[in-house]
């Protein structure tokens, strides 16, 4: 009898703690993130601050918080033998990649930025995908894309969107409808982003001539939504609208070709040691 | 100090184990020769010494190797790293930094070693290895010899006990594998260093290597032994140990020197009748030449102000098949890129005649695009030519980009030995494979005039002999071959014509016999062991030397 073990397997039997840790700080992340999205909503009244200068005070915190969390959940994913020396150098490299793809230009919203979370999370499964949205955006907010407040807020927004794309069903085995699949994936994030997106500063904003689209403290949930579904169709509809279009066509475009070489390299990522 | 124990391994998507079941010893201090066809495993072996395989290929591994009792499944490529020095097939994908020093210093910084250690082995290195001319070079200005020696320091600065090298003369010239080959087998006997290196050119080594191991392939037990009792029994021999074995001779000459008492011998009892070759062939009359396909005429051209063809002239007729020989840096590749509009003259010109309508295009005006209608080139490394997805694709994109219809390309894949990889991924197939990939994809396209940039490298004797074949059919339908070549067996076996360059200018330019017999250094071995003119093949010697039982 030769019993067949999977590295992978083998790591998944010998440290079940190690990988229940290495959810938890996925979990615990989104929880902070979600958290610092929706707290402004349950402040008694509305912050003084000015417009521009929504979540100042916590922003800083809160890039800190989530930069050590997911440097932890990579520590962790590599005590756990869920990631190895090759997978980190090419996250590095997916997410320098990234970074510059943010660069191309295009029309309003068009990015390129959610191509590679998208794919990468769905072939190389949610923590992975989660890493490389978070540090992608980190990497280009620094490379001259923009340092401030809303810098966190895109960060955890990228990185659900890599944690999301992990979770959807293994379609290996037909190679056209995972590209249609994923394309329309893109398109329903490429909303979802904007939607939540707005969120960092919505509370923040006010103005007394155009109450009917912004947030006042002690709103109910249904008008709250009223409100900001008024809020969305003015300003960042037709914004989101090109960004999901061409995340649609550039994954329908992409997709397989990309997940063929992703895939190509996951072969190579583990090994598996036959017992005789 | 190396046991393989039932050691089986399959790549990642791989269909059948390219290792299966190995078990045996090496000993400390060996000098092991690993020979066999290309793609029977011989790179996958020697990976598995310092744990690149599986730690860097993937796949599946069962069975045990220990070096010096350490196993390299369990540590990996870095937990091995101070007991096996290994020095890849292309030494510049193993360089990091630029300069010789630093890059010796490189692994040791790696290994956290305080810098008073680090200058002394550096110091050690460069003696040992005898480089320390070259300490403040750059990498990328030095020859290939010079290349394939800094590798072997750089790997030597660690203090292995085995040093393993893929096929580390493959991309050199005679004089320089000569030199990294006294490299070694100085290593191996001033410091008992243990190696194991894989080759496909045997001349040159199996007078040093105390054993070879014969790997088959598909699944057949290797074999082991000295190397006389391993040549004796395998079909894979270079042609010194070809002839002997055809003519009985024993025990079997390893070295021109061992072989030149037979060859006297041989001599003095010449059967009567067997005529000699004749030193021109018939066909090269002068009458009826053929018409001029490439004429050169004082060309030069130099990159950044370095020289690398200077005033050199030629004409090559329909139907020639022309060697191009010369050191390494000669200005051979350089030449093969002017004449297929890659590279453009300085000075001078070059004229392609297109051999239907007779119109001459010159390169200085004529698009790369006109000129790949005539001239297929297949670049020295086949990377450069692969990036499809799978060995038909390759086959596919080359007419589709040449606006030819698909074709039919079954016969051209089977004679290169290539069916059953056509729906592979090109770049996954061993360098041998992959080499003739290349080719196919450019031959599929039917070009008029074929220039190959060391077409032989990684190829064995079998797969040599089959591609000497296929080129003389191809020649003897109308095509016209240009090849740059070290390979001088190769040379003696197709070409009919030798350009010889030297620092960028012809040197020589003549028949392969007369060349081949005037020259010492591109001698071929037969033409060594008898000092005949007349004689550069096996089949030649044979022909002359052959008695006939009947």
């Amino acid at each position: 009898m030769t019993a067949t073990r999977n590295r992978l397997a083998l790591v998944l039997d010998r440290f079940p703690l190690q990988r229940a840790l290495n959810a938890a700080i996925l979990v615990v992340a989104s929880l902070i993130g979600l958290g610092s999205f929706f707290y402004p909503f349950l402040l008694p009244q509305r912050s003084d601050q000015f417009n521009a200068m929504a979540h100042a005070q916590d922003a800083p915190l809160l890039f800190v918080v989530l930069v050590v969390l997911c440097l932890a959940a990579v520590l962790s994913s590599l005590a756990s033998g869920l990631m190895n020396a090759k997978l980190i150098a090419v996250l590095g490299i997916l997410t320098a990649a990234n970074a510059v793809l943010r660069g191309v230009p295009g029309p309003a919203g068009f990015t390129l930025i959610f191509l590679l979370p998208i794919v990468c999370g769905y072939a190389y499964g949610p923590t992975f995908g989660f890493l490389l949205g978070v540090f992608s955006l980190a990497v280009s907010a620094f490379l001259g894309f923009g340092v401030g407040p809303w810098l966190p807020y895109q960060m955890f927004s990228a990185g659900w969107v890599g944690l999301l794309s992990g979770c959807l069903p293994r379609l290996k085995r037909h190679p056209r409808a995972e590209a249609v699949m994923l394309a329309i994936w893109g398109l329903l994030l490429g909303f979802t982003f904007g939607v939540l997106m707005n969120l960092w500063f919505w509370p923040y904003v006010f103005s007394a001539g155009q109450s009917e689209m912004y947030w006042e403290p002690g709103l109910d949930l249904v008008s709250a939504l009223q409100r900001y579904g008024v809020f969305y169709t003015f300003t960042s509809f037709w914004w989101d609208l090109l960004r999901a279009a061409g995340n649609f066509v550039l994954l329908l475009l992409f997709a397989a070709p990309v997940l063929r070489l992703l895939r190509r390299f996951q072969q190579r990522f583990f090994f598996e040691v036959r017992a005789t | 100090m190396i046991r393989f124990e039932h050691l089986s391994y399959r790549y990642p998507g791989a269909d059948a184990t390219i290792l299966q079941d190995l078990s045996f010893e090496i000993a400390e201090g060996e000098f092991l020769l690993v020979m066999g066809p290309s793609g029977a495993g011989k790179s996958t072996l020697l990976r598995c010494l310092n744990g690149l395989v599986p730690h860097f290929y993937g796949g599946t591994v069962s069975g045990e190797v220990l070096v010096d009792g350490r196993d390299p499944v369990a540590l990996g490529p870095r937990g091995m790293a101070d007991l096996v020095g290994f020095v890849l097939q292309d030494p510049e994908a193993q360089f990091v930094v630029d300069r010789v020093e630093d890059e010796l210093a490189f692994a040791l910084e790696n290994q956290g070693l305080p810098p008073i250690l680090m200058r002394k082995r550096v110091e050690e290195a460069l003696d040992q290895i005898n480089i320390a001319h070259l300490r403040h070079r750059s990498v990328s200005t030095l020859s290939g010899g010079e290349r394939q020696r800094v590798a072997i320091a750089a790997v030597m600065t660690l203090q292995p006990r085995v040093l393993v090298l893929d096929e580390p003369t493959s991309q050199l010239d005679p004089q320089a594998a000569e030199e990294v080959l006294d490299t070694l087998v100085k290593l191996n006997q001033d410091l008992g260093l243990t190696i194991i290196l894989s080759e496909h050119r045997l001349e040159r080594v199996v007078q040093y290597v105390d054993r070879i191991l014969y790997f088959s392939g598909n699944g057949q037990r290797p074999i082991l032994g000295e190397p006389r009792q391993v040549l004796s029994q395998v079909e894979l021999t270079p042609p010194l140990i070809t002839l002997a074995k055809a003519l009985d001779w024993s025990p079997i000459p390893l070295t021109i020197k061992e072989g030149r008492r037979f060859a006297r011998k041989a001599a003095r009892h010449r059967p009567d009748g067997n005529k000699a070759p004749e030193a021109t062939p018939p066909s090269q009359r002068r009458n009826d030449q053929p018409p001029v396909l490439i004429s050169v005429k004082g060309l030069g051209f130099s990159y950044n102000g370095h020289p690398a063809l200077q005033d050199l002239s030629l004409d090559v007729r329909r139907g020639e098949f022309v060697a191009l020989m010369g050191r390494n840096g000669a200005g051979k590749t350089t030449l093969l890129k002017q004449l297929v509009g890659l590279l453009r003259p300085d000075q001078g010109r070059v004229q392609i005649v297109a051999p239907t309508s007779g119109a001459a295009m010159d390169t200085r005006k004529a698009s790369v695009e006109e000129i790949i209608q005539y001239v297929g080139y297949v670049p020295q490394n086949p990377n450069a030519l692969l990036f499809n997805d799978t060995v038909r694709q390759e086959l596919d994109f080359t007419r589709h980009g040449h606006g030819l219809p698909p074709g039919e390309y079954e016969g051209l894949l089977d004679t290169l030995g290539l069916t059953e990889y056509a729906s592979h991924y090109p770049r996954d197939l061993s360098v041998g494979e992959r080499q003739r990939v290349a080719l196919a994809s450019i031959l599929v396209a039917e070009p008029q005039v074929l220039l190959l940039d060391e077409p032989t490298r990684g190829l064995d004797y079998q797969q040599k002999a089959s591609l000497v074949a296929f080129l003389q059919r191809e020649r003897a339908r109308g095509r016209t071959i240009i090849m740059a070549t070290h390979d001088v067996e190769l040379v003696a076996n197709c070409a009919d014509r030798v350009i010889l360059l030297g620092d960028g200018q012809v040197v020589v330019d003549g028949p392969t016999r007369q060349v081949m017999s005037e020259s010492l250094v591109f001698a071929s071995q037969i033409n060594k062991l008898f000092r005949d003119p007349a004689l550069l093949t096996v089949e030649d010697a044979l022909s002359l030397y052959a008695t006939d039982a009947s």
